[in-house]
């Protein structure tokens, strides 16, 4: 049997700012080497659940949390032992690549905060710009490079210490929607060589779908799970193709129904 | 392409034959050139033969010399030891705000006085050779420099510590890699402002009570009603301030070449 990498049972997520109920009665479980998204409408308190798991809110310090997240079996909530953090990636919407160093420098961070020498972290990272097609821009600074392209360096930047589960957050979010469907290839690919388990957030259900295994499809706040779909689209996909293969549009009919009341209900809220 | 370098090169044409224009009209008015014909009286405003008959007499003397590496001492041990000491302390009490906040309305009281009017006790407490300039000018560099630095801290993206932290960076990590660089980002901004400042505060300095410089020697010609001594001291001081602030300027697009370029 597949081995459970995360679980989130009954979490409840209230800010100490303004009260606001942002999850609650959460569940779900991720397999490894299992890619899930993680959909809900725009503010529904999807981010939150990757903060909570990455410890950027911090519980009875920014908000009140009960209910249980476990990596590997072991308790994240409780803890203060960090350690955890160190299978974990983390993908952002924002670009977060420094903007002092270089395309290059970023990518081989991780590698030198883990302390590994630099001639060997150069020729990792050598090989990663290589694989997300950003050789020739090595030496370019982030404001000199396309939304697209730091984009890509991020996704070096978090695959280069090779985490075994990784979070990503609206990661193609401000980009335009071709680029986004290169970026979503490229992803695919990438995992493809890897098998990292993959937990993706998106608002953009067609994202969803052409990535992952699985859908969780989440309510209005205060977050909680509304439904679960396999999506059963046999692999190598290609994110381009997908867009008029009738398989994918009848599973996005399907899923679409259900995150539409929830986008409603989200708007009416303001 | 061309017609840009046809630009440029008008452009340049231009800088000179506007300069021989002025100096030409300069001399026509102040009587240079026909003795019945004198707009001014050069007693005022001299005469650019004047003037450079005195540059090269003051230049051989061995004056000039002596009152230029005055003045540029001044500012420049200032500035240096201003801008060490400035991100230093700016360092320190970034790591106590208390401290930060209880010192911060005598640095901000500092920092809004002209820092001239500090020249009349400067000389009473530390002469009137080098060392009183030099602490004028070290305030200067000091209070800009400090002001950055501590606001530099305070204002490093939040997002970029969170996200390096997710990647595994533990705290002195995130000092190296993301809260001393974005500082520096701030402090090199401000290098040209602040040699500049520097600048002022030796030549002020040295009008309120010296022995040499380029300010107390324009002061002294000023006195003796000296003004082809008066503009050489000027044009020097215009030069030798043109000169710091364009290097200056170099050094920090250097130094910032990370940065989009901003035109100033």
């Amino acid at each position: 049997m597949k081995r459970e990498r995360l679980v989130v049972e009954d979490l409840f997520v209230k800010y100490y700012k303004g009260e606001i109920l942002a999850v609650r009665d959460l569940s779900f479980r991720v397999w490894d080497k299992e890619i899930v998204a993680i959909v809900g409408p725009s503010g529904c308190g999807k981010s939150t659940l990757l903060n909570c798991i990455t410890k950027m809110i911090l519980p009875g310090i920014h908000a009140e949390v009960k209910g249980e997240i476990l990596i590997d079996g072991e308790s994240v909530l409780e803890t203060t032992d960090t350690t955890y953090l160190k299978k974990l990636g983390y993908m952002f919407q924002r670009d977060t690549l420094l903007p002092w160093k270089s395309v290059k420098d970023n990518i081989m961070l991780p590698l030198i905060l883990r302390g590994m020498s630099k001639e060997d972290a150069e020729t990792i990272a050598q090989e990663f710009l290589e694989m997300v097609g950003l050789k020739g821009f090595e030496d370019k600074y982030p404001h000199e490079i396309s939304g697209g392209m730091r984009q890509r360096a991020q996704l070096a930047r978090t695959l280069i210490y090779q985490p075994e589960i990784i979070l990503m957050d609206e990661p193609f979010g401000a980009l335009d929607a071709h680029t986004r469907l290169a970026m979503q290839n490229l992803v695919m690919q990438l995992w493809d060589r890897w098998r990292n388990t993959l937990v993706l957030v998106t608002h953009d259900l067609q994202e969803a779908i052409t990535i992952a295994d699985r859908v969780v499809v989440l309510t209005a706040r205060p977050a909680t799970v509304k439904s679960e779909y396999h999506v059963n689209i046999p692999r190598p996909r290609d994110a381009i193709r997908l867009r008029n293969d009738p398989l994918f549009h009848a599973i996005h009919d399907k899923i679409w129904g259900d995150l539409a009341d929830e986008v409603r209900k989200q708007l009416n809220m303001g | 392409m061309k017609s840009l370098r046809r630009k440029v090169y008008s452009v340049t044409f231009w800088r000179i034959t506007s300069i021989i224009i002025i100096v030409f009209i300069w001399e026509l008015i102040a009587g240079g050139l026909f003795s019945n014909f004198i707009l001014i009286d050069p007693v005022f405003i001299s005469r650019p033969t004047l003037i450079a008959r005195d540059f090269y007499d003051y230049a051989l003397s061995g004056l000039l010399i002596i009152d230029l590496s005055a003045t540029l001492s001044e500012a420049m041990i200032g500035f240096a030891s201003g801008l060490m000491v400035g991100v230093g302390l700016g360092l320190f009490m970034s790591h106590f705000r208390t401290l930060a906040r209880v010192v911060e309305p005598y640095l901000t009281a500092l920092t809004t006085l002209p820092r001239i009017a500090l020249a009349p006790i400067m000389v009473i407490w530390f002469g009137l050779g080098l060392p009183s300039k030099i602490v004028l000018s070290f305030l200067s560099a000091f209070l800009i420099t400090f002001f950055n630095t501590y606001v530099g801290v305070l204002s490093v993206d939040q997002e970029l510590i969170n996200a390096i932290k997710a990647l595994g960076a533990s705290s002195r990590q995130i000092y190296f890699h993301v809260i001393l660089p974005s500082v520096y980002s701030w402090v090199f901004a401000s290098l040209r402002v602040c040699v500049g400042y520097c600048l002022i505060a030796a030549v002020a300095g040295e009008f309120v009570g010296a022995t040499a410089g380029l300010g107390y020697r324009m002061l002294l010609a000023s006195g003796l009603l000296r003004t082809d001594r008066v503009f050489s001291c000027f044009f020097l001081l215009m030069i030798v301030g043109y000169l710091l602030v364009e290097s200056f300027k170099r050094i920090e697009n250097r130094l910032l070449r990370w940065r989009p370029q901003v035109i100033t």
